[in-house]
């Protein structure tokens, strides 16, 4: 039997857009940007795609992609249908703003669809706001063991064994399937889609669901928690410069800056 | 106000990071409780130092207890929370903590706001700020007041200057119900990447190298310069980590270790948010960048356009002989 594999996807503002580019929606409250770009993938769930495909090479499996999106979301979930994954689903963002809790719930509803499912791999968090707090909801929703910021991933007879990352070493930790785990960039680069995979992820079409589907009507949505302000941070401070004519003089003057401060 | 702070007993520097949150649930009212688990009471004797400055500890044991197994952190916190009905529960923010403040928020159906960096009374409600988009801007947010609430603080972020000494604190015990079946991950004892290594946490100066190194080779140089300054070692750039010239461990940023040493050197690094969230609390920052325009100039104290690979054998040489 190949694996049943999740991923769930986020799209957001490229986080390497310069802050020049960036403006603060005071409507929604979050940052968008001045030209409204269009969203990329969260770069950790790439990863997560790429693991999954790793296991899907390995072992053999059906990854499925799922996001909480808009229609402008669409075009992101051909990326990795590209570079492998068999189908991906969108389920439509109500218009309310919605906090962690029913985004979460939102996900879990829709994996729950897909039973029996093996896997749910996720991103490690998502680079906008950095919460890493879905993955976590969705193991307790649906009640199944997890594993976070994993860079490496094995399945020995029903058993995954995962390699954590963390900033003092690797730590090995085991389960039994089905699980979740957070893929960490350490997992290393998500792959190229060929050019077959990308005419055949063309011709794939994307299931809509909508939170109604789910049982959640969107005039039900509470949120317990609200932001009442976005502001930039300056940080901005005021450099001196060491001349550079010849680096022979610049390290000299570096080191006596740095001695008259007592730095060194 | 109830305020329930949950300890990390396994952080080598609770001691100092729970007088933080100390500090913090001492501006917000000064009725609150700190929590201790661990498999049995002697194993907490490192974390007397707290016993005078908080009104209230719980301690809660089982000899089921493995702290390596985050399920059973998760179960060990909810029972102490469904047993004292706190409105705001408070960790400080680390790896650890951060995974099981989600999963316990998830359980209890509650909301959590993550890595808060300052709070505020404002009319009689408490706003929570906090960092988003790497740093760029932060966020305000602020609950409604009906539910309860995790918080994390970001480490460092508070200080502990509101530290009180509470004379006759009160301790209660409460009896956890552990059974093996709750560890559904078994993990295995952490491998040290390099154990030899000064913590960077520790060091009194950090040299950071990023993608303009160029390669792996950069990093010896590096080295070299570390060693000759006060407590000194390296740290990378997550660009330097991902190419594969230095190990993660030695990453700083947001996804890496939060330092700061008196003397920072950025060299060949552009300063992107991600990376400066982990190192803006260092005391100077020096940047060495072959581009004026790099964005590393607009946060470092000292800066000095030029080719590290040229500057930096000199550099060396230089304070050598100054010191
Ligand atoms: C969610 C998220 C989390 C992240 N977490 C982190 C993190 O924890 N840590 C982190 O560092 N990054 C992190 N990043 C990545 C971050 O956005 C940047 O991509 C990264 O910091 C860039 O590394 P760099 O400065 O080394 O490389 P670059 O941005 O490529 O900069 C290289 C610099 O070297 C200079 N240079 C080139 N040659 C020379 C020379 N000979 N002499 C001197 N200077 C030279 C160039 O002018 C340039 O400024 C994260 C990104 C995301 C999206």
């Amino acid at each position: 039997m190949p694996l049943n594999i999740i991923v769930c996807i986020k799209q957001l503002i490229d986080p390497e857009t310069p802050i020049e580019n960036l403006t603060i929606d005071t409507h929604s409250k979050d940052i968008d940007t001045i030209d409204h770009k269009e969203l990329i993938t969260n770069g950790f769930d790439l990863n997560a795609v790429e693991a999954a495909l790793y296991l899907k090479d390995k072992y053999g499996a059906k990854v499925t992609i799922i996001s909480l999106g808009t229609m402008e979301s669409q075009n992101s979930l051909k990326r990795p249908l590209a570079m492998g994954a068999d189908e991906a689903i969108l389920i439509n963002k109500p218009n309310t703003p919605i906090d962690s809790a029913t985004t979460a719930l939102l996900l879990s509803k829709t994996i729950s669809l897909h039973i029996p499912f093996d896997l749910i791999l996720c991103g490690r968090q998502a680079s906008d706001w950095d919460n890493a707090e879905i993955p976590f909801r969705i193991a307790e929703n649906l009640n199944i063991s997890c594993i976070s910021l994993v860079s490496k991933i094995e399945i020995n007879e029903s058993k995954l064994i995962a390699t954590r990352a963390l900033p003092n070493g690797l730590q090995k930790a085991k389960t039994n399937l089905p699980g979740l785990i957070t893929i960490t960039n350490e997992f290393g680069e998500p792959r190229y889609p060929s050019l077959r995979g990308i005419m055949s992820a063309n011709k794939k079409n994307i299931k809509q669901i909508t939170p109604t589907f789910l049982g959640i009507n969107e005039s039900d949505i509470t949120t317990k928690t609200e932001t009442i302000r976005i502001n930039f941070q300056t940080r901005k401070k005021n450099c001196e410069f060491i001349q550079n004519e010849n680096n022979e003089y610049a390290a000299q003057a570096l080191t006596e800056k740095l001695k008259n401060l007592n730095l060194i | 106000m109830n305020i329930l702070i949950l300890v990390n007993t396994t952080d080598p520097e609770a001691n100092s990071t729970t007088r933080e949150a100390i500090s913090v649930a001492n501006k917000i009212d000064n009725q609150y409780s700190i929590a201790l688990i661990s498999k049995s009471e002697e194993t907490l004797s490192h974390l007397q130092e707290l016993n005078d400055i908080c009104p209230n500890k719980i301690i809660a044991t089982n000899p089921l207890l493995n702290t390596q197994s985050l399920d059973l952190w998760v179960e060990s916190f909810k029972q102490v929370i469904k047993e004292t009905n706190p409105k705001i529960i408070l960790m400080v923010a680390d790896v650890l903590t951060r995974e099981i403040s989600a999963r316990l928020a998830a359980q209890l159906n509650i909301p959590l706001i993550q890595e808060s960096s300052e709070i505020k009374i404002e009319n009689n409600s408490l706003k929570f700020i906090r960092p988003i988009f790497g740093g760029i801007a932060s966020a305000t947010i602020q609950s409604d007041g009906i539910s309860p609430l995790i918080v994390t603080l970001q480490k460092g972020a508070f200080g502990s200057s509101n530290i009180q000494k509470y004379p006759n604190p009160t301790t209660r015990y409460i009896q956890l119900e552990l059974k093996t079946e709750m560890e559904k991950v078994k993990y295995e004892k952490l491998s040290p990447t390099s154990p030899s290594r000064l913590p960077m946490e520790k060091a009194s100066s950090i040299v950071c190298g990023g993608r303009g190194l160029g390669g792996p080779e950069g990093f010896d140089l590096l080295s070299q310069l570390a060693n000759i300054l006060d407590n000194g070692t390296i740290g990378a750039s997550r660009a330097a980590c991902d190419a594969g010239w230095i190990d993660h461990s030695y990453q700083i940023g947001l996804t890496g270790r939060t330092v700061s040493p008196k003397l920072y050197f950025a060299i060949g690094i552009s300063g992107a948010s991600q990376h400066m969230s982990g190192c803006t609390k260092s005391q100077t920052i020096v940047a060495i960048n072959t581009d004026p325009s790099a964005l590393i100039f607009n946060e470092a104290d000292i800066g000095l356009i030029g080719d590290w690979e040229k500057i930096i054998p000199i550099l060396i040489e230089k304070i050598k002989t100054t010191k």
